[in-house]
């Protein structure tokens, strides 16, 4: 039986598919068989950001609407063992996810993966609501401001009252909080909320804090997850927080502002 | 449901009585579509399940979700309905410009619709058929605006609700009949309801309304202020108003001659 993971935050931008990315690609790492479905029907970001762009087929729709089987479907990296993605459709209207659909897929899915990430679309409607519904676990991604604050603890509050294990009475579904885009410098000017306001506010365990950091769009556009790049501190803290996910120890690292000296004050990494 | 309406207050003037705004809080009847025997059958059910729920109680029907909204509807029947199972109706929401003049012949007020934007959004068709169900519960997430029909069987005054975790953005909880206690914060975006007092062990970050039905004796407690509005027995404060004093700290706020109080703890 797969853990079933939604990647969601409430608000849009905040870092979610390329948390699934770099989280899928972790765990896949690992040794964990794991599939990462792209939810977010009519925009299709997932593919660009795992390179597999041009080699998509079919898509999770054309698996719901039986004009395709999943293995037609799924697309397996060509970098790391045991990664699979499940791209969504470019041309599709998002109403042709339904509840029925998504559970007959990701139960066939169950039978043969570890792990299942759902990257949930941005807002709490449809797409959104589909990816969170059958979740195990869910990682809140959301950016040290307020309103992005403000949708996670909207999330959340869905979480607890509207997706399977909720409706059914089950034990809740796994929270974890990831902190993206933080910048401990504009911390300390007071220019954005620190990592005990978030905290504070939102009450659920912390998975990790990934620090702003311009490897991210350079990994994105190259369509490399940014934890394959072991130069790079968000890489760094996506492989932490994949370590913490299974259950390990690690200490959170590049939360204090870096003391700079002169060259990487100049060209900064 | 409940219902709040905010009213500035305009003028307090002339000898013999005076004009104040205030909050109150109302029951909603949501119509969903018209079968007037249904209806009846439906809410003498309800009724008689809970037989102290209603008790003269004012509502105001809501048209606002109506499958045809702009359907003839025959008033005088639904008003007939409804004070035989002992609520009166005192407005009515939403609905077209004729059906208000209708019912304002019939001595029904007319309150605008609560959702602007008339189209029904995808989210409240997913929260539908889960709200239709959540007629007994008292802790729902909506979407901005979505309301539904909340009747709670509690009788008056017995029992004190405990919460245990954050009351989040978009929920909102309502002890009805009694206290409420909140073991967590309650976030901005959220709100928190009583016919009695609100005791929070947390952060006020969204709105507090107590004693709405005791304001006598309803008292909120929070351990950090930072509400958006708090407001005891109708009377309100918007958070400008207490950011000057008091702001992030723990308090008791009470009811003074009419006026609200904080004082720290
Ligand atoms: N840690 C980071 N440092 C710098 N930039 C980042 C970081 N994380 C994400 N970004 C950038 O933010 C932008 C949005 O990221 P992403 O597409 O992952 O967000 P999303 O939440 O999936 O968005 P959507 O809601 O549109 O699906 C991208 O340009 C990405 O490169
Ligand atoms: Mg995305």
């Amino acid at each position: 039986m797969a853990k079933i993971i939604v990647i969601t935050s409430g608000k849009g931008g905040v870092g979610k598919t390329t948390s699934a990315a770099a989280i899928g690609t972790g765990l896949a790492q690992q040794g964990h068989k794991t599939v990462i479905i792209d939810f977010d029907v009519g925009l299709r970001n997932l593919d660009l950001i795992m390179d597999c762009e041009r080699r998509v087929v079919y898509d999770f729709v054309n698996v719901i609407e039986n004009d395709a089987t999943i293995n037609q479907a799924l697309i397996k990296d060509k970098r790391v063992d045991n990664l699979f993605i499940l791209p969504a459709s470019q041309t599709k209207d998002k109403d042709a996810l339904t509840i029925d659909g998504v559970e007959r897929i990701l139960s066939e899915l169950s039978e043969s993966f570890d792990y299942i990430l759902c990257d949930s679309p941005a807002g709490i409607e449809q797409g959104a609501y589909l990816a969170l519904y059958f979740a195990d676990a869910a990682v809140i991604v959301t950016n040290p401001e307020v309103s992005s604050v403000r949708d996670s603890d909207r999330i959340i509050g869905l979480l607890q009252s509207k997706s399977r294990r909720a409706e059914k009475g089950d034990t809740p579904v796994e929270e974890h909080l990831l902190l993206t885009r933080y910048n401990p410098e504009r911390v300390e000017k007071g220019e954005m909320l620190s990592i005990e306001d978030v905290k504070d506010i939102l009450a659920i365990p912390l998975l990790g804090v990934i620090p702003e950091s311009k490897s991210v769009l350079a990994a994105s556009n190259k369509g490399i997850p940014v934890i394959l790049n072991d130069q790079s501190r968000a890489g760094k803290a996506y492989a932490d927080a994949v370590s913490r996910f299974l259950g390990k120890d690690v200490e959170h690292r590049f939360i204090e502002p870096e003391k700079k000296g002169l060259l990487r004050r100049v060209f900064g990494r | 449901m409940t219902e709040v309406i905010d009213k500035e207050v305009k003028e307090a003037v002339n000898q013999s009585f005076q004009i104040k705004g205030g909050m109150v809080t109302l029951m909603v009847l949501e119509l969903l579509y018209i079968d007037y025997r249904r209806f009846a059958q439906e809410l003498q059910k309800k009724v008689a399940s809970a037989p102290n729920l209603f008790n003269e109680t004012p509502i105001i029907i809501s048209l606002e979700k109506l499958d045809h909204p702009s359907e003839y509807l025959d008033f005088e029947r639904l008003i007939e309905i409804c004070r035989s199972n002992d609520l009166v109706p005192i407005a009515v929401r939403g609905g077209t410009e004729g059906q208000s003049q209708q019912a304002q012949v019939l001595g029904l007020g007319k309150i605008p619709s609560a959702t602007k934007s008339s189209g029904k959004s995808a989210q409240e068709q997913l929260l539908r058929d889960t709200s239709a169900r959540s007629i007994n519960e008292s802790v729902e997430t909506s979407a901005a605006n979505s309301e539904t029909l909340t009747l709670e069987t509690t009788p008056k005054f017995q029992s004190t609700k405990i919460v245990r975790q954050p009351v989040r953005s978009g929920q909102r909880v309502y002890a009805r009949g009694g206290d409420l206690i909140v073991l967590a914060s309650v976030g901005d975006g959220a709100e928190v309801l009583a016919d009695g007092n609100i005791h929070i062990y947390g952060s006020l970050r969204g709105r507090a309304i107590a004693g709405i039905e005791d304001k006598d004796n309803a008292h909120i407690f929070c351990q950090s202020l930072e509400a958006s509005l708090v407001s005891i027995g109708g009377v309100y404060m918007l958070d400008e108003d207490m950011r000057a004093n008091h702001w992030k700290d723990s308090v008791h706020i009470h009811l003074d001659n009419e006026n609200l109080h904080i004082e720290k703890l």
